[in-house]
Protein backbone atom coordinates (compact mmCIF):
# COMPACT_ATOMS: atom_id res chain seq x y z
CA UNK A 1 0.00 0.00 0.00
CA UNK A 2 1.47 3.34 -0.90
CA UNK A 3 0.69 6.68 1.39
CA UNK A 4 -0.74 9.24 -0.19
CA UNK A 5 -0.17 13.55 0.91
CA UNK A 6 -3.17 15.44 0.06
CA UNK A 7 -2.10 18.61 -1.66
CA UNK A 8 -1.94 21.62 0.14
CA UNK A 9 -3.47 25.03 -0.82
CA UNK A 10 -0.94 27.86 -1.06
CA UNK A 11 -2.63 29.76 2.52
CA UNK A 12 -1.30 26.16 4.25
CA UNK A 13 2.10 26.44 2.32
CA UNK A 14 1.90 29.75 3.80
CA UNK A 15 1.27 28.49 7.29
CA UNK A 16 3.53 25.88 7.03
CA UNK A 17 6.64 27.87 6.23
CA UNK A 18 6.01 30.70 8.87
CA UNK A 19 6.51 27.20 11.38
CA UNK A 20 9.96 26.72 10.13
CA UNK A 21 12.90 28.17 11.71
CA UNK A 22 14.60 31.21 10.59
CA UNK A 23 17.94 30.97 10.95
CA UNK A 24 20.13 27.94 10.94
CA UNK A 25 23.23 27.16 12.73
CA UNK A 26 26.19 25.06 10.91
CA UNK A 27 27.38 21.98 12.72
CA UNK A 28 30.89 23.31 12.79
CA UNK A 29 32.86 26.35 12.01
CA UNK A 30 32.88 26.69 8.37
CA UNK A 31 35.11 29.66 8.31
CA UNK A 32 38.52 27.70 8.32
CA UNK A 33 37.72 26.43 4.99
CA UNK A 34 36.76 29.70 3.61
CA UNK A 35 39.98 31.46 4.54
CA UNK A 36 42.08 28.65 2.78
CA UNK A 37 40.35 29.16 -0.74
CA UNK A 38 40.76 32.69 -0.47
CA UNK A 39 43.94 33.66 -2.91
CA UNK A 40 46.99 34.96 -0.51
CA UNK A 41 48.35 38.42 -0.93
CA UNK A 42 50.56 39.30 -4.19
CA UNK A 43 54.26 40.67 -4.32
CA UNK A 44 54.08 44.14 -6.30
CA UNK A 45 54.51 43.12 -9.73
CA UNK A 46 58.41 44.18 -9.77
CA UNK A 47 59.41 42.06 -7.32
CA UNK A 48 57.59 38.81 -9.04
CA UNK A 49 60.23 36.78 -10.79
CA UNK A 50 58.04 36.52 -14.06
CA UNK A 51 57.97 40.56 -14.12
CA UNK A 52 61.91 40.73 -13.80
CA UNK A 53 62.33 37.92 -16.58
CA UNK A 54 59.11 39.59 -19.01
CA UNK A 55 61.26 42.88 -18.54
CA UNK A 56 64.54 41.76 -19.19
CA UNK A 57 63.45 39.92 -22.31
CA UNK A 58 61.63 43.16 -23.63
CA UNK A 59 65.32 44.92 -22.91
CA UNK A 60 66.48 42.16 -25.18
CA UNK A 61 64.48 43.27 -27.88
CA UNK A 62 64.45 46.36 -27.85
CA UNK A 63 68.37 46.10 -28.19
CA UNK A 64 68.11 43.30 -30.83
CA UNK A 65 65.56 45.65 -32.89
CA UNK A 66 67.73 48.65 -32.84
CA UNK A 67 70.52 46.30 -34.18
CA UNK A 68 68.60 44.91 -36.65
CA UNK A 69 66.81 48.51 -38.28
CA UNK A 70 70.96 49.15 -38.88
CA UNK A 71 71.15 45.67 -41.06
CA UNK A 72 72.52 46.97 -44.49
CA UNK A 73 69.76 46.20 -47.47
CA UNK A 74 71.43 43.26 -48.83
CA UNK A 75 70.87 41.73 -45.31
CA UNK A 76 67.34 42.75 -45.44
CA UNK A 77 66.78 41.34 -48.89
CA UNK A 78 68.45 38.09 -48.24
CA UNK A 79 66.58 38.01 -44.83
CA UNK A 80 63.06 38.44 -46.60
CA UNK A 81 63.93 36.52 -49.58
CA UNK A 82 64.43 33.47 -47.53
CA UNK A 83 61.65 33.94 -44.95
CA UNK A 84 58.92 31.20 -44.59
CA UNK A 85 56.31 30.86 -42.96
CA UNK A 86 56.87 29.50 -40.08
CA UNK A 87 59.20 31.99 -39.56
CA UNK A 88 56.88 34.72 -40.49
CA UNK A 89 54.54 33.31 -37.69
CA UNK A 90 56.98 33.10 -34.84
CA UNK A 91 57.74 36.77 -35.82
CA UNK A 92 54.68 39.46 -36.43
CA UNK A 93 55.04 40.50 -40.07
CA UNK A 94 54.47 44.32 -38.56
CA UNK A 95 57.68 44.69 -36.84
CA UNK A 96 60.02 43.54 -40.51
CA UNK A 97 62.13 46.27 -41.35
CA UNK A 98 60.94 46.62 -44.37
CA UNK A 99 61.50 50.71 -44.61
CA UNK A 100 64.42 51.01 -46.43
CA UNK A 101 63.82 54.76 -47.92
CA UNK A 102 66.92 55.93 -47.83
CA UNK A 103 68.41 52.57 -50.05
CA UNK A 104 65.48 54.05 -52.48
CA UNK A 105 65.80 57.84 -53.01
CA UNK A 106 69.87 57.03 -53.15
CA UNK A 107 68.96 54.32 -56.49
CA UNK A 108 65.78 56.79 -57.48
CA UNK A 109 68.06 59.71 -57.70
CA UNK A 110 70.28 58.14 -59.91
CA UNK A 111 67.52 56.85 -62.42
CA UNK A 112 66.48 58.73 -65.79
CA UNK A 113 63.29 60.75 -64.85
CA UNK A 114 60.73 58.47 -65.84
CA UNK A 115 61.99 55.40 -64.90
CA UNK A 116 62.20 57.07 -61.16
CA UNK A 117 58.55 58.24 -61.65
CA UNK A 118 57.39 54.64 -62.89
CA UNK A 119 59.32 53.31 -59.90
CA UNK A 120 58.44 55.44 -57.50
CA UNK A 121 54.45 55.54 -58.64
CA UNK A 122 54.35 51.60 -58.53
CA UNK A 123 56.40 51.65 -54.92
CA UNK A 124 53.71 53.65 -53.58
CA UNK A 125 51.00 51.55 -55.06
CA UNK A 126 52.91 48.50 -53.15
CA UNK A 127 53.60 50.69 -49.94
CA UNK A 128 49.53 51.94 -50.09
CA UNK A 129 48.38 48.14 -50.53
CA UNK A 130 50.81 47.05 -47.36
CA UNK A 131 49.22 49.70 -45.43
CA UNK A 132 45.31 48.54 -46.30
CA UNK A 133 47.11 45.09 -45.22
CA UNK A 134 48.26 46.50 -41.49
CA UNK A 135 44.70 47.93 -41.07
CA UNK A 136 43.30 44.69 -41.86
CA UNK A 137 45.85 43.08 -39.47
CA UNK A 138 44.93 45.54 -36.54
CA UNK A 139 41.05 43.88 -36.71
CA UNK A 140 42.76 40.27 -37.49
CA UNK A 141 46.36 40.01 -36.57
CA UNK A 142 46.81 36.22 -36.80
CA UNK A 143 45.27 35.85 -40.30
CA UNK A 144 47.97 33.76 -42.03
CA UNK A 145 47.00 34.89 -45.55
CA UNK A 146 47.60 38.68 -45.03
CA UNK A 147 50.48 37.62 -43.07
CA UNK A 148 51.52 36.01 -45.88
CA UNK A 149 50.19 38.70 -48.57
CA UNK A 150 52.14 41.06 -46.83
CA UNK A 151 55.19 39.62 -47.06
CA UNK A 152 55.11 38.93 -50.64
CA UNK A 153 54.65 42.75 -51.15
CA UNK A 154 57.58 43.27 -48.88
CA UNK A 155 59.67 41.29 -51.35
CA UNK A 156 58.13 42.55 -54.46
CA UNK A 157 58.58 46.23 -52.90
CA UNK A 158 62.74 45.14 -52.82
CA UNK A 159 62.63 43.36 -55.72
CA UNK A 160 61.22 46.15 -57.57
CA UNK A 161 64.13 48.55 -56.05
CA UNK A 162 66.82 46.00 -56.69
CA UNK A 163 65.11 45.83 -60.35
CA UNK A 164 65.94 49.73 -60.11
CA UNK A 165 69.29 49.25 -58.83
CA UNK A 166 70.58 47.08 -61.91
CA UNK A 167 69.55 50.14 -64.39
CA UNK A 168 71.91 52.36 -62.21
CA UNK A 169 74.91 50.08 -63.17
CA UNK B 1 84.24 14.41 -79.42
CA UNK B 2 80.62 15.59 -77.86
CA UNK B 3 81.57 19.34 -79.38
CA UNK B 4 80.37 19.81 -82.23
CA UNK B 5 82.10 22.21 -85.06
CA UNK B 6 79.26 23.26 -86.78
CA UNK B 7 78.78 24.77 -83.19
CA UNK B 8 81.80 25.99 -82.53
CA UNK B 9 81.52 27.47 -86.22
CA UNK B 10 78.29 29.53 -85.62
CA UNK B 11 79.10 31.31 -82.32
CA UNK B 12 79.33 34.75 -83.76
CA UNK B 13 80.45 37.22 -81.41
CA UNK B 14 78.97 40.59 -81.00
CA UNK B 15 78.43 42.70 -84.16
CA UNK B 16 78.40 46.24 -83.40
CA UNK B 17 75.84 48.58 -85.58
CA UNK B 18 75.06 52.00 -85.57
CA UNK B 19 72.34 53.78 -83.23
CA UNK B 20 69.05 53.32 -85.05
CA UNK B 21 70.19 51.28 -88.05
CA UNK B 22 67.58 49.10 -89.54
CA UNK B 23 68.49 45.40 -89.21
CA UNK B 24 67.36 42.50 -91.38
CA UNK B 25 69.71 39.02 -90.11
CA UNK B 26 69.14 35.44 -90.29
CA UNK B 27 71.24 32.72 -88.42
CA UNK B 28 70.67 29.16 -88.94
CA UNK B 29 69.68 26.90 -85.37
CA UNK B 30 68.53 23.84 -83.99
CA UNK B 31 64.64 23.32 -83.58
CA UNK B 32 64.28 23.92 -79.85
CA UNK B 33 66.81 26.40 -78.75
CA UNK B 34 66.67 28.57 -75.77
CA UNK B 35 66.58 32.07 -76.36
CA UNK B 36 67.86 35.23 -74.72
CA UNK B 37 66.45 38.76 -75.78
CA UNK B 38 67.52 41.96 -74.00
CA UNK B 39 65.95 45.06 -75.16
CA UNK B 40 65.77 48.35 -72.47
CA UNK B 41 62.73 50.20 -74.65
CA UNK B 42 60.81 49.66 -77.31
CA UNK B 43 58.36 46.97 -78.58
CA UNK B 44 59.51 43.50 -79.29
CA UNK B 45 58.15 40.98 -81.51
CA UNK B 46 58.51 37.35 -81.85
CA UNK B 47 57.07 34.96 -83.81
CA UNK B 48 57.30 31.10 -84.34
CA UNK B 49 57.79 29.67 -88.02
CA UNK B 50 58.56 26.28 -89.15
CA UNK B 51 62.08 26.83 -89.91
CA UNK B 52 65.51 25.93 -87.76
CA UNK B 53 66.34 29.73 -88.35
CA UNK B 54 66.32 33.18 -86.43
CA UNK B 55 65.49 35.92 -88.21
CA UNK B 56 65.79 39.61 -86.71
CA UNK B 57 64.03 42.84 -88.88
CA UNK B 58 63.24 46.20 -87.62
CA UNK B 59 65.10 49.04 -86.05
CA UNK B 60 67.49 49.66 -83.33
CA UNK B 61 67.25 51.92 -80.34
CA UNK B 62 68.31 55.54 -81.56
CA UNK B 63 70.68 54.91 -77.96
CA UNK B 64 72.20 51.52 -79.02
CA UNK B 65 75.92 51.07 -78.28
CA UNK B 66 76.54 47.71 -79.24
CA UNK B 67 74.12 45.11 -80.62
CA UNK B 68 74.78 41.74 -79.70
CA UNK B 69 73.98 38.36 -82.02
CA UNK B 70 75.09 35.55 -81.18
CA UNK B 71 74.01 32.24 -82.02
CA UNK B 72 74.55 28.65 -82.05
CA UNK B 73 72.50 25.08 -82.19
CA UNK B 74 70.71 25.20 -79.02
CA UNK B 75 70.98 28.76 -77.95
CA UNK B 76 70.74 32.51 -79.35
CA UNK B 77 71.53 35.59 -77.31
CA UNK B 78 70.14 38.81 -78.96
CA UNK B 79 70.96 41.87 -77.17
CA UNK B 80 70.02 45.51 -77.84
CA UNK B 81 72.62 47.62 -75.52
CA UNK B 82 71.28 50.91 -75.30
CA UNK B 83 72.57 54.04 -72.95
CA UNK B 84 69.15 56.26 -72.63
CA UNK B 85 70.89 59.98 -72.16
CA UNK B 86 68.59 62.19 -69.72
CA UNK B 87 65.62 62.62 -69.87
CA UNK B 88 65.18 60.96 -72.91
CA UNK B 89 64.25 57.55 -71.82
CA UNK B 90 60.33 57.37 -72.94
CA UNK B 91 58.75 54.56 -74.96
CA UNK B 92 56.56 56.64 -76.19
CA UNK B 93 58.61 58.60 -78.05
CA UNK B 94 59.27 56.41 -80.68
CA UNK B 95 63.04 56.20 -79.79
CA UNK B 96 63.28 52.53 -78.63
CA UNK B 97 63.63 49.54 -80.53
CA UNK B 98 61.11 47.82 -83.04
CA UNK B 99 62.00 44.74 -83.72
CA UNK B 100 60.88 41.37 -85.11
CA UNK B 101 62.17 38.00 -84.20
CA UNK B 102 61.13 35.30 -86.04
CA UNK B 103 62.39 32.01 -84.29
CA UNK B 104 61.74 27.94 -84.44
CA UNK B 105 58.07 26.95 -83.04
CA UNK B 106 59.67 25.16 -80.48
CA UNK B 107 62.00 27.75 -79.06
CA UNK B 108 62.22 28.24 -75.52
CA UNK B 109 62.82 32.11 -73.74
CA UNK B 110 64.22 34.68 -71.75
CA UNK B 111 63.24 38.18 -72.97
CA UNK B 112 63.76 41.05 -70.51
CA UNK B 113 63.36 44.83 -70.80
CA UNK B 114 62.48 48.06 -68.85
CA UNK B 115 59.90 49.98 -71.37
CA UNK B 116 59.63 47.01 -73.48
CA UNK B 117 56.36 46.11 -74.78
CA UNK B 118 56.73 42.10 -75.74
CA UNK B 119 54.38 40.40 -78.26
CA UNK B 120 54.89 36.38 -78.57
CA UNK B 121 53.10 34.54 -80.63
CA UNK B 122 53.07 31.13 -81.63
CA UNK B 123 56.13 29.72 -79.35
CA UNK B 124 55.43 26.45 -77.57
CA UNK B 125 58.71 26.18 -75.41
CA UNK B 126 58.68 27.34 -72.18
CA UNK B 127 58.66 31.62 -71.79
CA UNK B 128 59.95 33.33 -69.27
CA UNK B 129 59.62 37.71 -69.69
CA UNK B 130 59.92 40.48 -67.01
CA UNK B 131 59.40 44.51 -67.97
CA UNK B 132 59.04 47.22 -66.09
CA UNK B 133 56.64 49.66 -67.44
CA UNK B 134 56.00 47.52 -71.32
CA UNK B 135 53.26 45.49 -71.94
CA UNK B 136 53.21 41.45 -72.44
CA UNK B 137 51.36 39.54 -74.63
CA UNK B 138 51.23 35.64 -75.50
CA UNK B 139 49.82 34.07 -77.56
CA UNK B 140 49.63 30.29 -78.72
CA UNK B 141 52.05 28.75 -76.03
CA UNK B 142 52.13 25.05 -75.32
CA UNK B 143 54.13 24.73 -72.25
CA UNK B 144 54.95 27.11 -69.14
CA UNK B 145 54.77 30.82 -69.00
CA UNK B 146 56.40 33.10 -66.70
CA UNK B 147 55.53 36.45 -67.25
CA UNK B 148 56.20 39.68 -64.17
CA UNK B 149 55.53 42.85 -65.10
CA UNK B 150 55.32 46.57 -62.70
CA UNK B 151 52.80 48.91 -64.14
CA UNK B 152 52.21 47.40 -67.70
CA UNK B 153 49.44 44.82 -68.13
CA UNK B 154 49.73 41.20 -69.07
CA UNK B 155 47.37 39.01 -71.86
CA UNK B 156 47.66 35.36 -72.03
CA UNK B 157 45.61 34.33 -75.03
CA UNK B 158 45.14 30.60 -76.67
CA UNK B 159 47.72 29.09 -73.76
CA UNK B 160 47.82 25.37 -73.21
CA UNK B 161 49.73 24.60 -70.08
CA UNK B 162 50.51 26.32 -66.71
CA UNK B 163 50.79 30.04 -66.05
CA UNK B 164 52.49 31.94 -63.79
CA UNK B 165 52.43 36.25 -63.85
CA UNK B 166 52.43 38.96 -61.30
CA UNK B 167 51.74 42.45 -61.84
CA UNK B 168 51.95 45.86 -59.38
CA UNK B 169 49.42 47.89 -60.98
CA UNK B 170 49.21 46.25 -64.45
CA UNK B 171 45.37 44.19 -65.42
CA UNK B 172 46.34 40.23 -65.72
CA UNK B 173 43.73 39.04 -68.63
CA UNK B 174 44.26 34.92 -69.42
CA UNK B 175 41.85 33.17 -71.73
CA UNK B 176 42.97 29.54 -72.68
CA UNK B 177 43.14 25.74 -71.58
CA UNK B 178 45.27 25.86 -68.33
CA UNK B 179 46.05 23.41 -65.92
CA UNK B 180 47.68 25.32 -63.50
CA UNK B 181 47.40 29.10 -63.10
CA UNK B 182 48.81 31.38 -60.56
CA UNK B 183 48.20 35.00 -60.99
CA UNK B 184 49.44 37.87 -58.61
CA UNK B 185 48.15 41.56 -59.07
CA UNK B 186 48.21 44.27 -56.44
CA UNK B 187 46.04 47.10 -57.80
CA UNK B 188 45.61 45.32 -60.78
CA UNK B 189 42.37 43.45 -62.10
CA UNK B 190 42.96 39.29 -63.02
CA UNK B 191 40.23 38.35 -65.17
CA UNK B 192 40.32 34.04 -65.98
CA UNK B 193 38.39 32.80 -69.08
CA UNK B 194 39.69 28.72 -68.66
CA UNK B 195 38.31 26.26 -70.79
CA UNK B 196 40.91 23.84 -69.43
CA UNK B 197 40.06 21.61 -66.46
CA UNK B 198 41.66 23.60 -63.56
CA UNK B 199 43.86 21.16 -61.56
CA UNK B 200 45.59 24.19 -59.25
CA UNK B 201 44.90 28.06 -59.30
CA UNK B 202 46.04 30.64 -57.39
CA UNK B 203 44.87 34.27 -57.49
CA UNK B 204 45.98 37.08 -55.39
CA UNK B 205 45.05 40.91 -55.48
CA UNK B 206 44.87 43.51 -52.99
CA UNK B 207 42.76 46.43 -54.36
CA UNK B 208 42.27 44.77 -57.69
CA UNK B 209 39.05 42.74 -58.62
CA UNK B 210 39.58 38.89 -59.50
CA UNK B 211 36.75 37.39 -61.97
CA UNK B 212 37.10 33.59 -63.24
CA UNK B 213 35.58 31.21 -65.22
CA UNK B 214 36.89 28.13 -65.21
CA UNK B 215 36.24 24.27 -66.01
CA UNK B 216 37.88 22.43 -62.94
CA UNK B 217 39.57 19.40 -62.33
CA UNK B 218 37.90 16.57 -60.04
CA UNK B 219 40.28 17.32 -56.90
CA UNK B 220 41.16 20.81 -58.12
CA UNK B 221 42.65 23.14 -55.19
CA UNK B 222 41.60 26.79 -56.10
CA UNK B 223 42.52 29.82 -53.78
CA UNK B 224 41.55 33.20 -53.88
CA UNK B 225 42.97 36.03 -51.87
CA UNK B 226 42.11 39.47 -52.19
CA UNK B 227 41.94 42.39 -49.50
CA UNK B 228 39.98 45.30 -50.78
CA UNK B 229 39.07 43.66 -54.40
CA UNK B 230 35.53 41.67 -55.04
CA UNK B 231 36.08 38.12 -56.09
CA UNK B 232 33.43 36.56 -58.69
CA UNK B 233 33.75 33.15 -59.62
CA UNK B 234 32.09 31.15 -62.47
CA UNK B 235 32.19 27.43 -62.48
CA UNK B 236 31.97 26.23 -65.88
CA UNK B 237 31.51 22.24 -64.86
CA UNK B 238 29.93 20.53 -62.10
CA UNK B 239 32.62 20.65 -59.24
CA UNK B 240 33.20 18.31 -56.65
CA UNK B 241 35.25 19.99 -53.52
CA UNK B 242 34.75 21.62 -49.91
CA UNK B 243 34.51 25.07 -50.38
CA UNK B 244 35.38 27.39 -47.64
CA UNK B 245 34.30 31.47 -48.04
CA UNK B 246 35.33 34.13 -45.59
CA UNK B 247 35.26 37.77 -45.85
CA UNK B 248 35.72 40.58 -42.58
CA UNK B 249 33.83 43.02 -44.21
CA UNK B 250 32.16 41.94 -47.28
CA UNK B 251 29.07 39.97 -48.83
CA UNK B 252 29.11 36.66 -49.85
CA UNK B 253 26.31 35.75 -52.59
CA UNK B 254 26.48 31.84 -52.98
CA UNK B 255 24.89 31.01 -56.28
CA UNK B 256 25.86 27.22 -56.43
CA UNK B 257 23.65 25.53 -53.14
CA UNK B 258 20.95 27.00 -51.17
CA UNK B 259 23.49 27.41 -48.36
CA UNK B 260 23.94 30.86 -46.61
CA UNK B 261 26.48 32.80 -45.31
CA UNK B 262 26.48 33.14 -41.34
CA UNK B 263 27.64 36.11 -39.70
CA UNK B 264 30.48 35.27 -37.18
CA UNK B 265 30.30 36.09 -33.49
CA UNK B 266 32.48 39.33 -33.70
CA UNK B 267 33.10 40.46 -37.04
CA UNK B 268 33.06 39.29 -40.79
CA UNK B 269 30.92 36.29 -42.63
CA UNK B 270 32.11 32.54 -43.65
CA UNK B 271 30.55 29.87 -45.22
CA UNK B 272 32.03 25.83 -45.33
CA UNK B 273 30.09 23.53 -47.65
CA UNK B 274 30.33 20.67 -50.09
CA UNK B 275 29.60 20.15 -53.67
CA UNK B 276 29.62 17.20 -55.12
CA UNK B 277 31.81 14.16 -53.79
CA UNK B 278 33.80 17.06 -51.90
CA UNK B 279 37.53 15.58 -53.74
CA UNK B 280 38.47 19.25 -54.27
CA UNK B 281 39.15 22.16 -52.25
CA UNK B 282 38.09 25.79 -53.20
CA UNK B 283 39.14 29.00 -50.48
CA UNK B 284 37.96 32.26 -50.78
CA UNK B 285 38.94 34.96 -48.87
CA UNK B 286 39.06 38.74 -48.81
CA UNK B 287 38.84 41.34 -46.02
CA UNK B 288 36.09 44.11 -47.60
CA UNK B 289 35.85 42.81 -51.20
CA UNK B 290 32.11 40.80 -51.52
CA UNK B 291 32.64 37.55 -52.96
CA UNK B 292 30.31 36.00 -55.35
CA UNK B 293 29.92 32.16 -56.29
CA UNK B 294 28.14 30.31 -58.98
Amino acid sequence: MSKTTPSLSDQELDIALGKLRPQLQPDNDLWPGIAAQLPRQRLPWWQQPSAIAASFIGAVLCLGLAVVSQLENQQLRHSLATATMPTLQQAPVSTLPVAFNHQQQATLSCLEPNQAQIIEQNLAIIQSAMNDIHMALEKSPNNTKLNQRLLDLSKQQINLVNRANTLTL
Amino acid sequence: MNISIFTLALVVPSLALAAGEKIDQTVPTGSTPKVVIENMRGKVTVKGWQRNEVRVTGHLDKQTDQFVFDHDDSNIKIVVDAQPTSGNWNNGSGEGSDLIIHLPVGASLEAEGFATDFSIDGIIGEIDLDTVSGELRVTGNRSRIDLETVSGDLRISDQEGVVFAESVSGDIDFTGIATRLELDSVQGDINVNNQGNLDEGEFNSVSGDIETKTHTADKTHLEYNAVNGDVDISFLNNINAKIEIDTMNGDIHNHLTDDAAHKQRWAGSSLVYTVGDGSGDIRISTVSGNITIE
